[in-house]
């Protein structure tokens, strides 16, 4: 029998799945605000009435097991939605609704989603069913109405899948992390003994899109603990919400992206943040300079920079920031020392550990590390590495980023081995926008790159070698194929490709390049 | 308030990259497909260069639309 991971809350070892300890949060904090979104409040017993209505109609369908798609729509019965599947033992997949339909059918097929929870009637949803063939059972949550209180769970295998998140691959195919019940338990044990652990009465705040893995902390952490959580409205600018949502509701706990201060920056000196007791950070770069300026704004708080890929279940290492001590490389932040449990090496091309302060590619392994992408063997075989540590055989996860461990044990990250970027802390590869180009423009060079704006801020762009497109061809080609985050902001032409001394593309020369013709 | 706007429509054209945008004070981020964080944040750094001031976040955040930028703008330079 496997054994279950041992679960800490602030009193007392026990051994509970993550549905259990929700529902002992419910009874505790039945009437305490357990979400504020859309200008309404619903307190725990609220909730889990809605989560209760549909559950009783999820579970009044034949069971096949197989996954549940959530549609990410703003709306409090998507977050009911994710606690549903929890409680049923179904594997949950949050898909963007902001994606082209070709890419979320592909989801479903990957994932093998047999029923697909929705809140809002859309013209997405009815292209989505005449492309689905009757093999998925769409669900309106909208209408649903609350039930009584149940307060029952599936126990679940603790091996078994608790969602697959998508994220961007390079040939195409959006690639599925399996995130297992483990995997997440162990991250909350972590979490829940760090000082930063949420307790129940902070205010957390909820600015990220259900398909960024980052939205775990605040949707699920903060709901075990009898937390509330104030979710950001989605709008063009988000860094306004945001900072209109931290002073309104006294917010406690911060959980951003670095992109929204970096916004936020040229208004440093009129923000005063006394509330916030921890900033934490995750999902791109931090920068020094930005964050001890954001500490001042933030008097009585802390600030974490946290890293981890999907593929290590949020964060695996943390730093914590503060003017003293603020370890930085280029000046970006130090991601910090590996959690409890979790490994850590650096390795060169052969996959040869290398000698302390040497850079190399960042390996990681632990319990929080998922084991494969789901049903792809070969990219599997790719990205996870069987190796010795210690003495010690493990499966590691190479995450392609470049690091080195300096003399205090701190880990700094130095850039890609790669053509993977990050943009507002979605994680992109260049080549998956390359690969669509192509298609399109299948005689031509193509090179996805990343510029800097006037205001200093990355931005997605593509180049196409000696092109011409007079009917907005290419560009209307691309929004059906990639997802928002993916869209080049600008797509130009060049007469020709800079290179570099080995032939290939040379993507820096081209950021700067200024033969660049703006086309779009 | 027509002295602003015609101030106002070639940074937004050259920002939001849509020489059809029309200018009114309805207008709002909703309605223009590439007003973003950050075609927000250098929108906002432009108007501040052409008019020659500095918003206060407080501005910021309270506008809703096109007529309220220019109603801050009306108060800045008067």
């Amino acid at each position: 029998m496997k054994t279950q991971k041992k679960l800490v809350d602030s009193m007392t070892f026990q051994t509970k799945g993550i549905y259990d300890l929700f529902i002992d949060s419910c009874k505790k904090n039945g009437n305490n605000t357990a979400i504020f979104i859309n200008k309404n409040t619903y307190t725990y017993n609220q909730f889990l009435g809605i989560i209760s209505g549909i559950k009783k109609q999820v579970s009044q369908l034949p069971t096949h097991k197989k996954s549940i798609g959530i549609l990410t729509d703003e709306h409090i019965n998507t977050y009911a939605s994710m606690w549903t599947c929890i409680g049923t033992g179904r594997p949950f997949v949050p898909i963007s609704n902001k994606q082209p339909t070709e890419r979320i059918k592909a989801i479903i097929d990957n994932a093998e989603i047999d029923i697909l929870l929705y809140a809002e009637e859309s013209e997405l949803i009815r292209k989505l069913k005449l492309k689905s063939n009757n093999k998925v059972v769409f669900i309106c949550t909208k209408n649903i109405v609350s039930d009584l209180h149940d307060l029952s769970s599936v126990r679940v295998n603790t091996n078994q899948i608790l969602y697959l998140m998508y994220t961007s691959g390079t040939t195409g195919k959006p690639k599925g992390v399996p995130i297992t019940h483990n995997n997440l338990l162990s991250l909350i044990e972590n979490h829940q003994k760090s000082e930063y652990k949420i307790i129940e009465e902070d205010r957390v705040i909820q600015m990220f899109e259900l398909t960024f893995d980052f939205s775990i902390l605040p949707t699920i952490f903060s709901l075990l603990v009898g937390a509330s959580i104030f979710v950001v409205p989605k709008n063009n600018t988000t860094f306004i919400e945001v900072y209109k949502i931290l002073v309104t509701h006294k917010i406690t706990i911060a959980y951003l992206v670095p992109s929204v201060i970096n916004h936020l920056k040229p208004y440093f000196n009129q923000i005063h943040l006394p509330d916030v007791r921890w900033s934490f950070f995750c999902g791109e770069a931090l920068y020094k300079e930005v964050i001890l300026n954001w500490l001042k704004c933030t008097p009585n708080g802390k600030a974490i920079n946290a890293y981890g890929p999907t593929e290590a279940t949020v964060y695996m290492t943390h730093y914590i920031v503060n003017e003293e001590s603020c370890e930085a490389y280029n000046g970006i932040i130090s991601i910090g020392k590996p959690l409890n449990n979790m490994g850590i090496v650096i390795l060169d091309k052969n996959l040869i550990e290398v000698p302390r302060g040497k850079k190399g590619e960042l390996c990681i392994f632990g319990p929080q590390i998922s084991n494969q992408y789901w049903k792809d063997e070969s990219l599997s075989n790719i990205a996870y590495i069987n190796i010795n540590h210690q003495g010690h055989n493990v499966t590691a996860y190479r995450t392609g980023d470049l690091c080195y461990i300096n003399n205090n044990n701190n880990y700094m990250f130095a850039g890609r081995i790669d053509e993977q970027v990050k943009v507002n802390g979605y994680r992109v590869e260049l080549n998956e926008i390359e690969y669509f180009a192509k298609q399109y423009c299948s005689d031509k060079l193509v090179a996805a790159f990343v510029k800097k704006n006037s205001i200093g801020m990355n931005f997605i762009s593509l180049v196409i070698e000696n092109y011409q497109d007079k009917n907005n061809g290419l560009l209307l080609f691309l929004k059906e194929k990639l997802s928002h985050y993916q869209m080049p902001e600008i797509i130009y032409t060049i007469e020709q490709l800079p290179t570099n001394s080995n032939g290939k593309i040379d993507r820096q020369k081209l950021a700067l390049s200024s033969q660049l013709i703006k086309l779009y | 308030m027509n002295e602003i706007i015609l101030r106002l429509t070639p940074i937004m054209h050259r920002i939001f990259e849509d020489r059809s945008i029309i200018v009114t004070p309805n207008i709002t981020a909703k309605d223009i497909e590439k007003w973003t964080s950050m075609t927000n944040a250098i929108f906002i750094a432009e108007i501040e260069q052409e008019f020659g001031f500095k918003f206060h976040f407080r501005d910021v955040m309270n506008l809703k639309n096109i007529g309220d930028l220019i109603s801050v703008i009306e108060k800045k330079i008067a």
